[in-house]
């Protein structure tokens, strides 16, 4: 179930990408795109990396 | 009258000569059996595994086309690039790591034969060697020909670019196969790297100096819409780019067979994890570039609408002639680094299917395959260059057929098998037809009944491939009960 639950996040930040900007930040005209994609990533990396580290 | 820069001449020779000094040292640790060739045997440590893997997936696009794209674009050309990452990453955790793990048993050479066995059967290696070729041979056309933009830079003209770039291509890969090109690829990385920061350095100087301070750049950027979705990034459009871009990881040959390279566990995922932090620092660098590029266009220091593929060399010219050069150098490095890892890939996919497997023959296809593409290139064939921008898109239905592959391999009957080649068959010619229609370029970002080629190439052969997965359950029921 942990391992489900870990993929759903993973596939729901990769969703972020595309509904974040179109939805929520279409309009914006600061940093406020750049910094969700900036964090989107930080998310998705770590969380892999966190995954592939425990694999034994 | 062609003037060659000096500079950049012995910038240039000075990167060949490092560059295959360190290939000839590579030579002490090939072994001259095929596996060694194309793979290392599966001896590469943390530095080389992750090196040959962050230049092979970074091409000359980065410093050019999407320092270009973002001049044009606006920050959506981040998320598509970013989105290439965090996908990759992921991938690279999940079933990257149980390819490494698969191909220390299996002992592959290329990934058309890891499909082959995954689903047992010849006849999809044979298809996926095909794909790779037809895939492949435009996109090396198209790197030896962006190579030229960046040797006219240092005044060279284009057959002489075409026949240094080819040559330096197959240089490396024929001193020691894998070997040299991972240690080549290595160096090239961080020269790209380097040469990135230092164009960015340039950049954030440049802006200032013409009079232009960072508020006023990032201001200018701000109220015209440039740190937002420009009109070019519609829905679609980011969909179209960022969906063969999601799956490289597992559709590219010249990737996944750097997943075969990594001795051990550790070297593996430190890897994965420098990789990470690499890719993440050069896209952000890159990204910048272009912005400071589009707001130095806003306030009328550089041109505004210019080609994409025409900022870099624009402002290559604008910089003092030995820093110039030295990023020029670079770019190519980032185009060799891709070239050479993509020749060794589809030549080991060629060789995999024979039964009769020597080096000489494998040096002989790496030098064919060479020779095609710049032959394509130097002669401009428009419409096999411009295929080159649908190359990921061709390899699309690759994804699923690898993912589910890796997965269930162990229960693999034909019926598998040949859905599986069904499917690629008709994504692949999904792909070519449109290309054929309506053109490579317009092919790209068509969008039909609300969603872009890409996306219904996957689809499709995703769903041709899953009706094999269903008819083989079902088949296996009465069996087990």
């Amino acid at each position: 179930v942990n391992r489900l639950l870990y993929r759903i996040i993973q596939v729901a930040v990769i969703l972020c990408f595309y509904l974040v900007p179109y939805l929520l930040l279409a309009e914006v005209k600061g940093f406020e795109l750049f910094a969700t994609w900036i964090g989107l990533t930080v998310i998705a990396g770590f969380m892999s990396l966190f995954e592939l580290w425990k694999k034994r | 009258v062609i003037v060659v820069r000096v500079e950049f001449t012995v910038l240039l020779g000075l990167y060949i000569l490092a560059g295959t000094l360190l290939a000839l040292i590579s030579r002490k640790y090939f072994t001259r059996n095929l596996r060694d060739y194309y793979t290392t045997s599966s001896r590469l440590g943390v530095i080389l595994s992750f090196g040959t893997y962050a230049a092979t997936t970074y091409s000359a696009f980065m410093m050019v086309g999407l320092v270009g794209m973002t001049y044009a674009t606006g920050v959506g050309a981040l998320g598509f690039e970013l989105l290439y990452l965090a996908s990759t990453v992921i991938l690279l955790s999940t079933i990257g790591y149980r390819i490494w793990m698969l191909s220390r048993e299996y002992k592959w050479i290329a990934p058309s034969q890891m499909l082959g066995d995954l689903y047992n059967s010849n006849a999809l290696s044979l298809v996926v060697a095909a794909i790779y070729l037809f895939a492949m041979i435009p996109y090396l056309a198209a790197q030896i020909q962006g190579l030229r933009a960046m040797f006219s830079y240092g005044g060279l003209g284009s057959a002489e670019a075409t026949v240094i770039s080819a040559i330096l291509v197959y240089l490396w890969i024929f001193i020691a196969g894998m070997w040299s090109v991972a240690l080549t690829d290595t160096y090239q990385g961080f020269l790209m790297l380097t040469g990135g920061l230092l164009y960015l350095c340039w950049a954030l100087h440049h802006a200032p100096a013409s009079g232009v301070s960072s508020a006023e750049l990032f201001r200018v950027l701000s109220s015209s819409g440039y740190l937002g979705l420009t009109s070019f990034w519609s829905f679609t459009t980011f969909l179209a780019y960022t969906l063969p871009w999601a799956f490289f990881a597992v559709t590219n040959p010249q990737v996944i067979v750097r997943l075969y390279v990594p001795r051990d566990e550790r070297a593996y995922k430190r890897s994965v994890t420098y990789f990470y932090f690499y890719g993440f620092l050069y896209t952000l660098i890159v990204v910048l570039i272009g912005l400071v590029a589009a707001g130095l266009a806003l306030r009328g220091v550089i041109p505004q609408g210019m080609p994409w593929d025409y900022v870099t060399p624009y402002l290559l010219n604008s910089m003092h002639p030995l820093l110039g050069s030295f990023i020029a150098v670079t770019v190519i490095a980032a185009a060799v680094s891709t070239a050479n890892s993509i020749v060794l890939a589809v030549s080991g996919s060629v060789v995999s299917l024979l039964t009769r497997r020597t080096l000489t023959l494998a040096r002989t296809i790496d030098a064919v395959l060479v020779a095609a593409s710049a032959i394509v290139a130097l002669m401009g064939v428009g419409f096999i260059v411009d295929l080159s921008v649908l190359t990921s898109v061709i390899l699309l239905p690759l994804a699923p057929v690898t993912i589910l592959g890796v997965y269930k391999h162990n229960r693999t009957s034909k019926v598998k098998a040949h859905f599986a080649i069904m499917s690629l068959i008709i994504g692949v010619g999904l792909g070519t037809y449109y290309a054929l229609v309506l053109g490579p370029r317009r092919a790209f970002r068509e969008v039909v009944s609300g969603l872009p080629i890409s996306a219904w190439i996957l689809l499709v052969s995703g769903l041709v491939l899953l009706v094999g997965y269903t008819i083989e359950a079902i088949r296996k029921k009465p069996s087990t009960q």
